[in-house]
């Protein structure tokens, strides 16, 4: 009966005649600060959010690789890698929350719809990750963390952080495309739908995870230059030859993305990003700084120096940041015949605003000031810890 | 109806987000009590002669408690906004809104409290007693402050006291009238899923002289807390508004079906947790070499039990709104509903979600049931519409739609002759009646008349409400 009635709503639905898209209403309360605030605070956190995102895909990857080929020195990295999973899984969700907000202020209407149309797989991604970070601290915490059930576990992690990227991709591509709602809602009220007819939705799948080797290879980096520093001098090089290959491997897949996603956009979109403007000057700056990234990891190779991993992150940022913003650029372009954020009213909070500002200016203050106490003397630990296992 | 709703089989969409709830809650009290137990623990441990084998017990306590708080309480935590969103978009779209910058200052604590917990952890054998006490002692503030912020719009959605639409003052809004006797339920609670915690542990450990100390160390977070809870759980009681103690006095149907008013079930429910709590802590305190890993969990899922029936209670008394007296549970504002021609038109025209169904037909009767009704039913399961209609006739069914909003639990129907006589003919369907939404919108007049009815729907007893036992208000 279900059945019927739905295959009824699909065949109404696809008859329908006059009625427009159920695009919801802004939210009748309207923007707590003007949405170039908002923006930039998306901006800011979701670009912490894919950096955590990418060293976990990274690292679960190269992780997983390291175990398999087991050469000189690749159990130790290996090691460091899956000490890394619980630490970059926990701030990938946490940097991701206030990203997840501020969408949900700006683009609340979009995002809400497309979420339900595909709920099933939405909530699915809170199992995924519990399943996916409990492993990641069950491998580190284990005693025999090389027993092949632990790495078919591990593989099966990384399986599952996979699928909640493809799931986030799926609900973000399909908030853009209200035209799709109401023949999906037919379809599958409970959600069990997917937006696999979207031209970009696997290009830009591995456009968010291509970076995630190079971020990784920075990570791997920064021990290279802690084996140099502490005399461990093959050590040292075996890691930034890895660093290295990793590095470029994550930039030619990301550049493959990006030729991919931007020859299967829409034309009108794709002049749009690729002629004079906003989006093409974003562009050109992340492609620009993801080079200057790229040669800083290729100076530092070998060298005893902090400040080459220090500037490639900073570089990497300074090219995902543009990245991110581009991203927001086209999907403003994207819903422009449905929606503009000058639409919706502005209610200030500003009382909210600066209290916000405060709480986050004195919280980071005081985990720096933390960290400066504690982190030194781990360091040392650390160091006294491989010295003796060397 | 500005969203579509997420129709979710036989389990409903609210039972989604209670599943998730549920588990949560205990979780997020223990990731902020627990704080307090270890500055206690790290303490005390400083004290005792054997004060390294203290700290090697508390360095597996704090094992545990990482791996059990990131894992599975900031995730599910992050599962109750995915959930809401599902069920309620409207709800969530009003609280992030208005509590957008609550809940990013919310995250800043988040933020902190997670990477204070790692730098305790991960310096447990390299840093000092002092800075490990110092560390614990941050992470319970910065813990303890990420509750005191989410409390503020926790509580909101049931007392949002002088907050309207209109003037949006979110201080009214924050410090409800609920606000801080819920705090402190929540504060002593979370102190004593700390103690239970540690019995956990404890359990674990061989050498029963030490386990022994450590389960009597715990018990002492156990018994406050069981005493207190009572007390302040009745100031929270007398801040509810009064058509909620109406409700949670009024009998109602819940999971296990029967009619005892919510407010006796709780109160037997809570009666039957804190005295099992109690009862069970004074025999860990007179036997601790005898607590065993079985004993101890099932004491957490006594107070997870607990915990259920205060979630169920609450969400029973916001009924029907889902932020009281603005939002009904469907996504139906209240302003909204007091404008007649808004509420009584055509429902299948406005609805954005219909999908262009025929009006008069079953597919017709499918759309109101989901846009209207699977909010909080299901067809045939939890809450189930089958079983609280299985009386109905026809016509009963379109009077009683009319005046379902006189029962305090449910909203007002949206929509003409058509859109009831349409979802009645689908609820019948669903017991397999065949009824032509047709033949109900002909005169219903002379039908209610022909059965000796008021076709209004004044003062008839019914079977089969969600109140059950309740007359329509005359």
């Amino acid at each position: 009966m279900s059945t019927a009635l739905a295959m009824a709503g699909v065949l109404a639905a696809a008859t329908a005649s006059g009625g427009g898209l159920p695009i919801p209403s802004p939210d009748p309360l309207g923007y707590p600060v003007p949405p170039i605030l908002l923006q930039a605070l998306s901006y800011f956190t979701l670009t912490l959010h894919f950096l955590a995102m990418n060293l976990t895909v990274g690292s679960v990857f190269i992780y997983l690789w390291l175990r398999i080929a087991r050469k000189q020195y690749d159990d130790r990295l290996a090691r460091y890698l899956r000490d890394l999973l619980p630490l970059g899984t926990s701030y990938l969700i946490t940097f991701g929350i206030p990203p997840l907000l501020f969408v949900q202020v700006l683009y609340g209407q979009m995002f809400y719809s497309s979420s339900i149309l595909l709920g099933f797989h939405w909530i699915l991604v809170i199992p995924l990750v519990v399943f996916l970070y409990g492993v990641f601290y069950y491998q580190k915490l284990v005693k025999n963390p090389e027993h092949p059930g632990v790495l078919l576990l591990s593989v099966l992690a990384a399986m599952a952080l996979l699928g909640v990227g493809f799931f986030f991709v799926n609900n973000i591509t399909l908030s853009v495309s209200p035209e799709k709602w109401m023949g999906l809602y037919a379809k599958s009220p409970g959600g069990r739908n997917l937006n696999m007819d979207d031209p970009t939705l696997f290009a830009r799948w591995l456009l968010i995870l291509a970076p995630g080797f190079t971020v990784a290879g920075v990570a791997i980096l920064f021990r290279g230059v802690m084996m140099l520093k502490w005399g461990l001098t093959e050590e040292g090089r075996h890691n930034h030859r890895i660093a290295v290959s990793v590095a470029v491997l994550g930039m030619v897949l990301e550049a493959v993305a990006g030729v991919w996603i931007l020859s299967a956009m829409p034309d009108d979109l794709r002049s749009h990003v690729t002629s004079a403007g906003l989006a093409k000057l974003l562009l050109g700056l992340g492609t620009a700084m993801a080079s200057v990234g790229l040669v800083l990891v290729f100076l530092g190779r070998y060298k005893a120096s902090w400040a080459y991993p220090l500037m490639a992150s900073l570089a990497f940022f300074l090219a995902l940041a543009p990245l991110v913003a581009l991203r927001d650029v086209v999907r403003q372009e994207q819903l422009r015949p449905f929606f503009s954020l000058a639409e919706v009213p502005v209610h200030t909070q500003w009382g909210m605003a600066g209290l916000f500002a405060v709480f986050l200016v004195a919280g980071l203050l005081l985990l720096l000031a933390l960290h400066m106490m504690v982190v030194p003397g781990l360091i040392a630990g650390r160091r006294a810890e491989l010295r003796e296992s060397a | 109806m500005n969203y579509p709703i997420w129709d979710v089989g036989g389990l409903g969409a609210g039972l989604v987000v209670a599943i998730i709830a549920i588990i949560h809650v205990l979780i997020s009290h223990v990731a902020v009590g627990g704080g307090a137990f270890l500055v206690v623990a790290e303490i005390w441990s400083r004290r005792q002669p054997d004060g390294q084998r203290i700290r090697d017990w508390l360095h597996k306590f704090a094992t545990f408690f990482l791996v059990y708080t990131t894992v599975v309480g900031a995730t599910t935590g992050v599962g109750i906004w995915f959930s809401i969103q599902l069920a309620s978009a409207e709800a969530t779209s009003l609280l992030i809104h208005q509590f957008v910058f609550a809940w990013a200052i919310e995250w800043v604590f988040f933020l902190g409290e997670l990477t204070v917990l790692y730098l305790y952890y991960y310096g447990f054998k390299r840093n000092t007693p002092r800075m490990q006490t110092f560390l614990a002692g941050a992470y319970f503030v910065i813990a303890w402050g990420s509750l005191v912020v989410i409390n503020g719009i926790l509580t909101f959605m049931l007392t949002p006291g002088a907050w309207t639409l209109e003037n949006k003052d979110i201080a009214a809004g924050f410090f409800n009238p609920g606000y801080f006797p819920a705090l402190l339920i929540r504060t002593v609670t979370m102190f004593l899923l700390a103690g239970l915690a540690g019995f956990l542990v404890a359990s674990r450990i061989r050498d029963e002289e030490f386990k022994a100390r450590i389960i009597q160390f715990c018990v002492k977070w156990v018994i406050p807390a069981a005493i207190l809870v009572p007390g302040l759980s009745y100031w929270y009681f007398t801040t509810l508004p009064a058509s909620t103690v109406s409700i949670l006095g009024g009998g109602t149907v819940g999971v296990v079906g029967g009619t005892l008013s919510a407010l006796t079930r709780m109160a037997i429910l809570a009666g039957v947790a804190g005295t099992l709590l109690v009862v069970g802590t004074l025999v860990f305190a007179a036997y601790p070499k005898t607590v065993n890993t079985i004993a101890a969990i099932s004491m957490l899922l006594v107070a997870q039990l607990g915990i259920m029936g205060a979630e169920f209670f609450r969400e029973m008394g916001r009924k029907p709104y889902v932020i009281h007296g603005v939002l009904y549970s469907n996504g139906l504002w209240v302003k909204d509903a007091k404008d007649p021609a808004q509420l009584n038109g055509s429902y299948l025209e406005k609805a954005k979600w219909r999908g262009g169904v025929a009006p008069r037909t079953l597919a017709h009767g499918e759309q109101v049931f989901r846009l209207q009704c699977a909010s909080c039913h299901t067809r045939d399961g939890y809450r189930s519409v089958v079983y609280r209609t299985r009386d109905w006739t026809p016509e009963f069914g379109s009077r009683w739609l009319g005046t379902m909003q006189d029962m305090g639990v449910m909203p007002p129907f949206q929509g003409d002759a058509l859109d009831k006589a349409a979802l009645v003919a689908y609820v019948l369907s669903l017991r397999g009646e065949t009824v032509d939404p047709r033949d109900l919108v002909r005169d219903p007049q002379a039908t209610a008349e022909r059965n000796g009815l008021d076709p209004g729907g004044r003062g008839q007893a019914l079977r089969g409400l969600e109140v059950a036992g309740a007359e329509v208000a005359q």
